[in-house]
């Protein structure tokens, strides 16, 4: 009887390990592939080398990527507008979420409906419209074009209304009792009681923003605010030179791997709540 | 004065309400009646002279509808849902079975499974276009060697470049699929499966008579999610095929996409649009719909 356990779950364990090896593959190909020169790569493509460390290993696609193409220009970029929509879609969403979870006003039903009826509204069919709204307000090609249109988003506000309205309401009449302004029971109490919200809303935005590019593709144009996702796919439009373009997919994937080796449980949690990705 | 405002609640909430509802206004609900608009004129992002802005009734609708391009598009979207919701139904489902015991190291194989997931859809279609590769000594054509298949094309030949497509979107959507089943299989009580173990159940018959009845909720949900995601297939196509070749990647987002911003007709694309958000809508609505219903029953 134990024997015959033993057998299924090494079956199990060899199973899972053949399942995971195709997960894993990928990446690591991408990975290693990044030190190789682009010869190197197109030897090593119909063999097992494609997957290890082979002939000669440099850093100088990186050095192409950051000395000549400026990458660590479009790096920044990225990072800035992520990190940038971030700081203000948690803010805002929250404080609307807070409002229409905890405040009593005229208006809150109409408000909470229209937040509901928005969350069926798919960005890609607004997406060209939205392009010509930005434009009018003259900010093609402006990093606050990456920025201003994520402040809110009606999915987030759904989620920090639904936190907030389970939220004990007693601790707001105390506050209130002690002469706490509503922004300050907001910021003083309810946002440090929200932090796993906040590191949902954070995580799903930051894989979003970190990946757009259609949008970016629609109101960016010069060098100087291009984001990594742009630069990656008009590199690789350009030329077959994988090498570099290796090199800049691991650039793109290195930190989101980063955070979430380190906030896994987060971040599977985060994202088993919504689709994301398109 | 301005500290008074804060204390008086509706005031507040108003106030706090305020950045979040002008950005929605802006980027959301004005574009959005900005598509049904111009879906009726001749809108174009740089107007000619001699040809103003003018009312065109139904006439974006009809090119619309009865255009090759869309046509193809619809072709192809529903070719990409059927391809890939049935692999992201049952796939995962499988995965989350093998998974969902209390072995060691299970943790790790359910975090490389899902890791496909936080890498950027650009950076998957690269590195999948790399495996996929037309020459015969690509990756993916040295494999179907050894099983002795001929070289082929992928993403270069018309016949199979969508399906290459769904592939890897298979491959990176698998784990996100995945959580959600795990999540609901360890909903079910332990319980159920315990009586069943004394009444004598087999493991068959323990899916196929709790685990999967049980799941019928979650089931209808990834069916109804994936559908609704398939139809938003654009990045991969805008990174490796641009719809091509020869249209048979063109899918609804790229064509409204194309003729938005590359083609400049924001007419023709805000009647797309429109198109395409009804359809998202009948979606959504029989999803609702199912899941209301499966909730009384």
């Amino acid at each position: 009887m134990k024997s015959k356990k033993r057998k299924i779950s090494m079956l199990l364990y060899l199973s899972l390990s053949l399942i995971a090896v195709l997960f894993i593959l990928p990446p690591i190909c991408l990975f290693v592939s990044s030190f190789k020169t682009s010869n190197q790569i197109s030897v090593d493509m119909s063999n097992i080398f494609a997957f290890l460390p082979h002939g000669r290993m440099s850093l100088e696609n990186y050095f192409y990527l950051f000395g000549k193409l400026n990458v660590g220009r479009f790096f920044l970029n990225s990072l800035v507008s992520s990190a940038a929509s971030i700081l203000l879609a948690v803010l805002f969403n929250a404080m609307m979420g807070f409002a229409l979870g905890m405040l009593k006003f005229r208006g809150k039903g109409f408000l909470i409906s229209l937040v509901l009826s928005l969350l069926i509204v798919p960005s890609e069919a607004v997406i060209v419209n939205k392009m010509i709204v930005v434009n009018a307000m003259g900010l093609i090609d402006h990093m606050l074009a990456l920025i201003l249109p994520f402040m809110a988003t009606p999915f987030y506000i759904f989620l920090f209304y639904q936190h907030f309205k389970d939220m004990p309401f007693d601790l707001m009449e105390a506050a209130v009792m002690d002469g706490c302004s509503y922004p300050q029971i907001f910021f003083k109490i309810m946002l440090p009681l929200s932090k796993p919200v906040i590191a949902t809303v954070s995580i799903l935005l930051f894989i979003k923003r970190w990946g757009d590019l259609a949008w970016p593709a629609m109101v960016t144009r010069s060098n100087a605010i291009k984001v990594l996702p742009l630069a990656l796919q008009s590199f690789y439009g350009d030329m077959n030179d994988w090498g570099p373009i290796f090199a800049m997919g691991t650039v793109m994937t290195v930190p989101v791997m980063i955070i979430f080796v380190l906030f896994q449980k987060q971040f599977i949690q985060s994202i088993a709540m919504s689709g994301i990705k398109g | 004065m301005k500290k008074k405002l804060f204390y008086d609640q509706k005031t507040a909430a108003w106030l706090m309400c305020a950045p979040a509802m002008a950005t929605l206004l802006i980027f959301v609900v004005i574009p959005f009646f900005m598509s049904f608009v111009y879906s009726f004129t001749n809108k174009q992002f740089v107007m000619g002279v001699n040809n103003p802005l003018r009312f065109v009734g139904l006439e974006n609708y009809k090119r619309v509808l009865t255009s090759g391009d869309m046509i193809a598009a619809a072709k192809n979207t529903v070719k990409y849902t059927v391809y890939v919701v049935p692999a992201l139904t049952i796939l995962p489902l499988l995965l989350a079975l093998l998974l969902n015991n209390r072995l060691k190291g299970m943790t790790i194989y359910r975090v490389i499974c899902f890791s496909p997931q936080v890498i950027s859809m650009a950076v998957v279609s690269i590195v999948w276009a790399f495996i996929l590769g037309s020459s015969p000594n690509s990756m993916m054509n040295t494999i179907m060697g050894l099983l002795g298949i001929l070289p082929q094309g992928w993403l270069k030949d018309p016949s199979q470049s969508l399906f290459s497509i769904a592939v890897m979107s298979v491959w990176s959507a698998i784990g996100f699929n995945m959580i959600i089943y795990l999540s609901g299989i360890q909903f079910i009580s332990q319980d159920i499966y315990e009586a069943a173990q004394m009444d004598g159940c087999t493991p068959v018959q323990k899916f196929f008579y709790i685990t999967f009845p049980m799941l019928k909720n979650t089931v209808v949900f990834i069916v109804m999610t994936n559908i609704v995601s398939s139809l938003k297939l654009f990045t991969q196509v805008l990174v490796l095929t641009k719809g091509g070749p020869m249209k048979s990647t063109i899918s609804l987002v790229y064509l409204i996409y194309e003729t938005g911003f590359v083609k400049m007709q924001i007419g023709v694309s805000a009647a797309q649009s429109v198109v395409f958000f009804v359809v998202v809508m009948v979606v959504s609505m029989i999803q609702s719909k199912v899941l209301l219903k499966e909730e009384k029953a």
